[in-house]
């Protein structure tokens, strides 16, 4: 009896599976013997045909065939439609004109190239300073306006004409620049020449030997001296500051800030 | 004398053939043959619809289902490979189907479900019963389909669904565990809990 009682709980698992014949051979006629002898395990096994049964039973009985009239049709339509809007239907629809698959190509190409072309240059291109920023107001103002080019010969003189030019950049005003003019357009009377070439000559009150100055000194003494003698000779003065002006030029510089620095 | 014993070598329909012609099929639809489209679904419209009926028990969510089963089967027909059987691939779209569907009607529906019995006295008799059977035993055949099918819905949708391929379409292990897409020990469990709780449900009412 126990000896029935342990083989039952083993086999109730594999009922299910005899029942539907999914058991191998060997346990197949095992479970077999064993219903022969197991009333238990033998209704069980009945029990789960006659379910069978049952539904196979209802099953057949609830099959009302006129709904399924027409469904072929209805669904070859729906699949005939589906597929004229499939993504594939409109791909072939629009490669039968070509022109309208060039221009779309065209586009896509061109649009490409370009959003290309931006994307590097924004990438790896160099980033100017914002016109906005305190950085660029400052480096706007730090850097030189320009050069003034005069061309110009002093009145009176029959010399050729002189290029001259007025460094204007800087933070000075217009007029700080025009220490760079030639001696001849500053001071243009004898009074100013004496003192400027007191000024050249002396240093801390005392007289410099011409020899011993810088050649630029000397020429500039030289010249006062020459000026003072011409204007006590002749007995006039120029006008001061008259020259006749052949050309006014101004060149701008324009500073350019990498990326970086 | 020995008497010779002449065989006449008889065409049979072998597994080959069946999966070539399943296969044929399935290249004349996807070719986009309308002919071969109806076909197919002439030939498993009936299969689909019941397996849907039995899954759902519901005629017109049986309908719906059916007309969306074939054309998931047309969507994806070039998916078919041919490494089960025409019928388990259906099996398998049916069930997944199915099963979306039932959880969304279930969700939806539950309180308007009416019970077999209320169903059939709308869309009318069982055949067999209008035909053959007497009163008294429609009533009793009647009676015992609804507490059977009342019971098969209260089981969880996967043990419905092996009970009803091997029950009713009479599927085994291993076309039922393609068509659910799990493993043959899995349906073999799967089916022997349903069994249990099938009757232990028909036996409390």
């Amino acid at each position: 009896m126990m000896f029935l009682r342990m083989t039952c709980e083993a086999l109730r698992q594999k009922l299910s599976a005899f029942v539907d014949g999914e058991l191998p051979g060997g346990e197949m006629l095992r479970v077999a013997e064993h219903l022969e002898v197991c009333r238990e395990c033998a209704g069980e096994v009945a029990g789960m045909r006659d379910l069978g049964d049952e539904l196979r039973g209802i099953a057949s009985s609830l099959t009302p065939a006129p709904v399924l009239d027409g469904l072929a049709d209805g669904v070859v339509i729906r699949a005939r439609a589906e597929a004229a809007q499939s993504w594939r239907a409109v791909f072939a629809r629009a490669i039968e004109d070509w022109h309208w698959a060039v221009v779309g190509l065209g586009s896509v190409a061109a649009t490409s190239t370009t959003l290309l072309f931006v994307s590097m240059i924004l990438t790896f291109g160099p980033t100017p300073p914002s016109s906005e920023s305190l950085a660029a107001l400052m480096n706007n103002l730090r850097r030189p306006a320009g050069t003034v080019i005069l061309m110009a010969t002093p009145i009176g003189h029959d010399q050729e004409a002189t290029l001259m030019m007025l460094d204007n950049g800087g933070s000075g005003g217009a007029g700080q620049g025009l220490g760079t003019l030639p001696p001849e357009f500053m001071a243009q009377t004898d009074r100013d020449l004496v003192e400027a070439l007191t000024d050249v000559v002396t240093e801390k009150g005392r007289l410099v030997d011409l020899n011993a100055m810088p050649p630029d000194a000397r020429r500039y003494a030289e010249w006062l001296m020459d000026e003072i003698s011409r204007i006590k000779s002749n007995g006039s003065a120029r006008v001061p500051g008259s020259v006749k002006v052949h050309l006014v030029g101004l060149v701008t510089t324009t500073g350019v800030t990498a990326k970086g620095l | 004398m020995a008497a010779e014993t002449f065989v006449k070598p008889l065409r049979v329909l072998t597994w080959p053939d069946a999966a070539s012609a399943d296969w044929a099929l399935v290249q004349q639809c996807a070719a986009g043959d309308e002919d071969a489209c109806t076909r197919l679904v002439t030939d498993h419209q009936r299969m689909v619809y019941q397996l849907g009926l039995h899954l759902l028990g519901d005629p017109q969510e049986a309908a719906d289902l059916s007309q969306e089963v074939f054309l998931r089967i047309f969507r994806t027909l070039s998916q078919f490979r041919g490494q089960s059987t025409l019928r388990t691939w259906i099996y398998r779209i049916v069930v997944n189907q199915a099963s979306n569907r039932q959880r969304w009607w279930r969700r939806r529906r539950r309180s308007q479900q009416v019970a077999l019995d209320e169903h059939t006295a709308a869309h009318g008799e069982l055949p067999e019963s209008r035909s053959y059977a007497m009163p008294d035993q429609v009533l009793q055949q009647r009676e015992t389909a609804g507490r059977v099918w009342q019971a098969l819905d209260q089981l969880p949708f996967d043990q419905r669904a092996v009970i009803v391929l091997r029950e009713i379409d009479g599927l085994s292990y291993e076309e039922i565990a393609t068509s659910l897409g799990v493993a043959v020990g899995t349906v073999k469990s799967r089916l022997a809990r349903a069994r249990g709780m099938l009757r232990e449900a028909l036996r409390a009412t």
